[in-house]
């Protein structure tokens, strides 16, 4: 592989159009006309916006040339990558990393927050393998339910939505592991596919452990290079590179994760708490 | 660390750790530009103390660590190498030369080399590296005043300062638009330099820049350096140094020769 290859092809892309899905979360499109462009659900790229920073981000819409980024502004980079207007340039590079695999006939879904982003493109890769899926979307409130409207109004007859809201203004009233251990209690997957809050997703892998469900989760950390070459994303104690080896893990990988569900690191290395 | 050290080096060079923690600079911090790579991370550490506690975990694995440091100023610097020794590392390895942050100039000048060296020298007992810069107009006589100043060896090279212009978005890809080339594409460089500070020097020389294959490595050796460091090509995965060696190993054997110390600096002895 050539060093352009290995570090993800950098190109700059002209934003297409942005997409409004709650009153804080938009959707950045942007065309990519290369046909090497090759995508599995899970993989995110590196963005960079001119004259702020590089951040990794999952991608959300994959619908070639049209590709997608959705994005919660939490900082200085999201922050402006939600208020580019069309036409502005951004650079990519990916897309990189480990992706969902799409072995299972009966999936149970769940996203928490802007933790939807990368389950987008999985729900519909696993609805064309014809296998079974129920989808919980969680948040805190009915206003912020990512690709709700897009989902309840999914004509497929394989498909199940599901809500929880921590204010009960949609779906089940609580948090997103008690939603979908009522989901759990009532039906039977072989597989649970997660990404959202950390703390969320630790809670999920519990349950999948206890009813001998695989687990597959999309993590975050702290990321840099997003090439398996500079170790910010190394996580403890195995080594194991979220950019690399991740972002996708699957539950029996998250065992040997003693961080996965206590800490992650900041912008100098050190530990953070969840 | 872990998985290098299980990857078949021989001992595992740490990222630069300075007195206090640094976020380094704003993304992008690397790019691709002619086969090689340009970063500019900044000195991206936790600071020496938080350093201190993560490297606990690396106790039980009996792995040979190479201590980086920097400073700011000359008190600095030894402050990093008085706490770091409690390490037990190897060696400590001064990165004097790192071409995207403050610190770049200290390598430019023997001078400048000789007070931090011979300040850490006068601190610590462990091995002292001193890491040059290709960037400075003459090497040699930073190689030289690393010597006198009581370096047990000196690494070349740093990265040389390069940049990469986005030709769409008109602008300098990385954040902090000046960064350190490395890679293929220094390797020539690297194979001047050591070659002439090998036969500057009596000590020795650690010869690091661009070295991805086993002829590299040979390449290396024979223009003098008595070790050799990997960095860009870990890119390519961890096996690149098992590779190496297979192919080091089996070159010795089919040029007859008994080991790799009878090959280094070969290159200019066969034509002295």
């Amino acid at each position: 592989m050539t060093m352009e290859n290995l570090m993800g092809n950098p190109r700059s892309v002209k934003v297409f159009e942005i997409v409004r899905e709650t009153e804080d979360v938009s959707t950045v499109i942007f065309n990519i006309k290369d046909s090497d462009f090759n995508f599995k659900p899970g993989q995110f790229l590196m963005v960079w916006i001119p004259g702020v920073d590089e951040v990794p981000m999952s991608i959300s819409l994959w619908e070639p040339p049209k590709v997608g980024i959705t994005i919660l502004p939490i900082g200085e980079a999201t922050e402006s990558l939600t208020s580019l207007q069309p036409k502005d340039w951004i650079g990519i590079r990916g897309p990189f990393g480990s992706s969902f695999t799409l072995e299972s006939q009966k999936a149970l879904v769940v996203g928490g927050g802007v933790g939807m982003a990368p389950l987008r493109p999985l729900v519909y890769a696993l609805l064309k393998t014809e296998a079974k899926v129920t989808m919980l979307i969680a948040a805190k409130t009915k206003q912020e339910l990512i690709f709700f409207k897009e989902f309840s109004q999914l004509p497929v007859e394989t498909f199940t939505l599901r809500t929880s809201t921590d204010d009960g203004s949609e779906g089940f009233e609580g948090l997103a592991t008690d939603a979908a251990k009522e989901i759990l209690k009532e039906n039977d997957f072989d597989t649970l596919y997660t990404c959202g809050p950390e703390l969320m997703m630790h809670g999920l892998y519990g349950l999948a452990k206890d009813r001998k469900v695989l687990f597959q989760a999309s993590l975050e950390r702290f990321m840099k290079c997003g090439c398996g070459i500079c170790g910010t994303c190394a996580m403890d104690p195995t080594g194991f590179l979220v950019c690399i080896d991740g972002p996708v893990f699957t539950g029996n990988y998250l065992s040997k994760i003693s961080e996965f569900g206590k800490y992650h690191r900041d912008a100098v290395g050190g530990k953070k708490e969840f | 660390m872990g998985r290098i050290v299980e990857s078949g080096a021989d001992a595992v060079v740490t990222k630069s750790i300075g007195l206090v923690p640094r976020k380094g600079h704003p993304g992008p911090v690397l790019t691709t530009s002619h086969g090689g790579v340009i970063n500019a991370v900044g000195l991206t550490n936790p600071g020496i103390d938080a350093f201190i506690e993560e490297m606990k975990v690396l106790k039980d694995k009996k792995v040979s660590v190479v201590l980086s440091i920097f400073g700011n100023t000359v008190e600095e610097i030894v402050e990093v190498a008085r706490k770091g020794v409690q390490l037990k590392p190897a060696a400590i390895e001064l990165n004097l030369s790192c071409p995207h942050a403050e610190i770049g100039q200290i390598a430019h000048s023997p001078d400048l080399t000789r007070k931090y060296v011979s300040a850490v020298r006068d601190e610590v007992e462990c091995q002292i590296f001193a890491k040059l810069t290709p960037n400075a107009s003459d090497i040699i006589s930073v190689g030289k005043a690393a010597e006198e100043a009581g370096a047990d060896a000196v690494v070349a090279i740093n990265t040389l300062k390069g940049m990469k212009i986005d030709i769409y978005q008109m602008r300098p890809v990385l954040g902090y638009k000046v960064g350190g080339l490395s890679g293929p594409p220094i390797f020539p460089i690297a194979v001047r330099s050591v070659y002439d500070l090998s036969q500057a020097l009596n000590i020795p020389i650690i010869g690091v820049g661009g070295v991805s294959s086993w002829e590299d490595a040979v390449e290396m050796h024979l223009a003098g350096a008595s070790a050799i460091q990997i960095g860009t090509a870990l890119i390519e995965g961890l096996e690149v140094f098992s590779r190496i060696k297979k192919g080091v190993t089996k070159y010795l054997k089919e040029m007859r020769i008994a080991n790799i110390s009878k090959i280094v600096g070969a290159a200019w002895r066969s034509t002295i």
